[in-house]
């Protein structure tokens, strides 16, 4: 595990084993051929992981105010009871519909104005409850059609691009989100009125940026058709499929992504415990469609 | 040595400190998208600002990197290398050490005035223990405590410090007696010891044929007599050239720059008709937020940020000089008015006169003008305001809340390190 320093060490972390941490988990595949007729048959591939990640003991780190030993950076701990990337950030509340002002809450849960790092408790998981894929492959007189599914749920991802994006202050390349902001006659809104103080602080990073993790998407799929060499009566090839492959073509996740944009598989956590799940403008993957030829000779 | 390309660091003396005291202060005006940036312009400030944390670690880093030369140099079995060799590189690198505490106890600490340096400073590191897995968690020193560690480093350097390089781009980018004497000439004027300060500046001022006031303002990033000690710049030692460097802030998209920090209102009425240091050293450009604005010409590659990093030359040994003279003397010192019509002069304006001035305090006022004019868009100008009791912001954002002892005019220790280190209260107001 990666152990934040204290910076002023020179140095920001160290690998080494710092405590025990157990992970239990159920892993399930299912097998299974539908229909299978002449012409017809239907396979499905099932499978789903739940894993229960517990940081066990972490014996030199610092305590928190509950008395647990933790080791962490300003938006995500491994605290002993919990698993080794929590996120522990302000939590955001929404803007008071009466007033127009952001509004966040203390660890007493008390409505304040301001985000004050002092105030972060624990606000998500950034590993998934349970992921796992779901395949389709059906066959037909020489066309053959894969469905994959794959799915994610229970983890948050934070998405530190917005705190640029969504900054009512900021100069320029400001998100649509920011147009639904409070007036008399809109009084659910998006962001502060545009009177209101708690504009220059919207942006901070706080639980407003921390997003459910939870999707489903059609990763891949594809229709071919094979056509035999010999049904044509020749020896040129034995086997030509045409094919069309389409990847990421359609997600279901959280209506909170809406005008947000990002893909939910982000990736630029690199190996670090502390930084799962965090992204900051990464690309989302591309939707793709291919078609294709292949012959065999 | 690698203290000194620890120093390079955008978030050490590559930039960063520079553009973030003018962000506080009034020279400039903030029209980026970091929103770690924004926040200090604004005075809302909170203690997990990724931007200060990555400077506080940028800054132990080049401390640790000095720590481990002055560890590790006597020890090093090399009949070649020979003591005079070794105490120099010493005294160089506590330079450096001392050159980064005294940044870091002026962005993290409140001014010396503020109880006479009794407030909390930052913690003083003086091993390199790290490097052999000894990890510290230690508490921070008062202000006054970092100064006379500063002070004892260069005192200890001063003897020890070459008087120059054959290479320009050494002598004025390695740590030399001149660096070392102007840094202590900054110490002393900081602290409020004028007989100092003065002295220290006439070690560069008075005799000393390797420094010189320029002539006109052709010598940036030039290593000319003009400079002590400027943190020597390539294309490839800012590792961050695309989010910024001196010319990425100060220079708009047009010459590679980002457009983040044009000169505010203030400075540019400040200036007043055919000021040399506004007509020569400024242009209009697009800001980032593509509306037409005046930048400073003092940085020139916003591209890759190859400009050197201004630190001490001989323009401010002359402002310190009468301003200590000044507050010495507590007079209408003529000595002093001699010393910045020199600058005066080569701006083009007119000499100022011992009869323009009511009093001492009147004549500390223009001495203060001309020193923000002088030194515009190198760093100064939020401690020149502050350890002389001024707030930072008469105007916009911060008004009421920026002067000396306010919470906000200093940085916040990183949560981080809170996180990590229990034994580092956390500055007042954050």
């Amino acid at each position: 595990m990666n152990i934040p320093l204290p910076e002023l060490n020179g140095f920001n972390s160290i690998t080494r084993n710092a405590g025990e941490m157990e992970n239990r988990g159920v892993d399930i595949t299912l097998n299974t051929v539908n229909v299978q007729t002449k012409k017809f048959e239907w396979k499905t591939n099932f499978n789903i992981g739940f894993l229960k990640n517990e940081v066990l003991s972490l014996p030199d780190a610092t305590k928190d105010l509950q008395g647990r030993e933790f080791v962490g950076t300003a938006l995500q701990r491994a605290i002993v009871g919990n698993s080794i990337s929590m996120f522990y950030m302000v939590r955001y509340k929404g803007i008071n519909p009466d007033n127009g002002n952001a509004e966040w809450l203390d660890r007493n849960d008390n409505v304040i104005n301001t985000v004050n790092p002092n105030e972060r408790v624990i606000v998500g998981d950034a590993i998934p409850d349970f992921t796992g894929g779901f395949s389709n492959t059906f066959n037909y007189n020489g066309f053959d059609l894969n469905v994959f599914l794959n799915f994610t749920y229970g983890n948050s991802i934070y998405l530190g691009d917005l705190t640029f994006t969504e900054n009512p202050i900021g100069g320029f390349n400001y998100s649509r989100q920011l147009l639904d902001f409070w007036t008399e006659n809109n009084r659910d809104a998006v962001s502060p009125a545009p009177t209101s103080a708690t504009r220059n602080v919207f942006s901070q990073s706080s639980s407003r940026h921390l997003l459910d993790g939870s999707f489903l998407r059609l990763r891949n799929v594809s229709l071919g058709y094979t056509l035999k060499g010999s049904a044509l009566k020749t020896k040129v090839f034995q086997n030509a499929r045409f094919y069309v492959m389409g990847q990421n073509l359609w997600t279901l996740r959280a209506k909170e992504w809406e005008g947000r944009g990002q893909d939910p598989e982000i990736a630029d956590s690199g190996n670090n415990n502390l930084r799962q799940g965090q992204s900051f403008f990464t690309p989302p993957q591309a939707k793709m469609v291919t078609a294709g030829l292949n012959v065999t000779f | 040595m690698g203290a000194y390309s620890a120093t390079q660091s955008l978030d050490a003396f590559g930039g960063l400190a520079i553009v973030i005291n003018d962000y506080m202060a009034d020279n400039v005006r903030f029209v980026g998208s970091f929103p770690t940036l924004q926040e200090l312009n604004n005075y809302v400030t909170i203690a997990s600002n990724g931007s200060i944390q990555t400077m506080w670690a940028a800054h132990y880093f080049a401390i640790l990197a000095a720590n481990a030369v002055i560890d590790n140099v006597p020890a090093v079995v090399d009949p070649g290398f020979t003591d005079a060799e070794r105490k120099q590189l010493i005294g160089e690198a506590k330079f450096i050490r001392a050159l980064t505490y005294f940044q870091m106890v002026n962005l993290w600490g409140q001014p010396y005035q503020v109880s006479n340096g009794n407030t909390p400073g930052v913690p003083l590191l003086l091993t390199a223990g790290a490097l052999v897995g000894d990890i510290v968690k230690p508490a921070r020193n008062t202000v006054a405590e970092v100064y006379a560690q500063v002070e004892k480093d260069l005192t200890e350097a001063l003897p020890d410090v070459l008087n120059n390089f054959s290479a320009a781009d050494q002598t004025r980018g390695r740590a030399t007696k001149g660096a070392v004497n102007a840094l202590l000439s900054r110490v002393s004027l900081y602290k409020g010891d004028w007989a100092k300060a003065s002295q220290y500046a006439d070690a560069i001022l008075t005799g000393n044929s390797l420094y010189a006031l320029a002539s006109d303002f052709t010598f940036y990033d030039a290593n000319t007599s003009e400079d002590i000690f400027s943190i020597q710049m390539t294309a490839t030692d800012n590792s961050r050239t695309g989010s910024g460097g001196l010319g990425g802030y100060h220079l708009p998209a047009a010459r590679g720059g980002r457009g983040d920090a044009p000169m505010s209102a203030s400075i540019i009425a400040a200036y007043g008709a055919g000021d040399k240091r506004f007509t020569s050293l400024s242009s209009t450009g697009v800001d980032a937020t593509t509306v037409s604005s005046t930048f400073t010409n003092k940085y020139k590659d916003g591209a890759t940020n190859a400009d050197n990093a201004p630190i001490l030359r001989v323009t401010e040994m002359v402002l310190n000089k009468a301003e200590a003279l000044v507050k010495s003397t507590n007079s209408v010192n003529a000595e002093a008015i001699t010393l910045v019509n020199r600058l005066r002069t080569r701006a083009g304006l007119a000499p100022f006169e011992a009869a323009q001035f009511a009093d001492a305090a009147a004549l500390l006022s223009a001495i203060l003008n001309e020193r923000r004019l002088e030194l515009a868009f190198e760093g100064h100008r939020r401690m020149d305001l502050l350890r002389n009791g001024l707030p930072l912001r008469t105007a916009g954002a911060g008004v009421g809340i920026s002067g000396p002892g306010d919470p906000k005019v200093i940085l916040p220790i990183p949560t981080r390190e809170i996180d990590l280190g229990a034994a580092l209260p956390q500055n007042a107001g954050y």
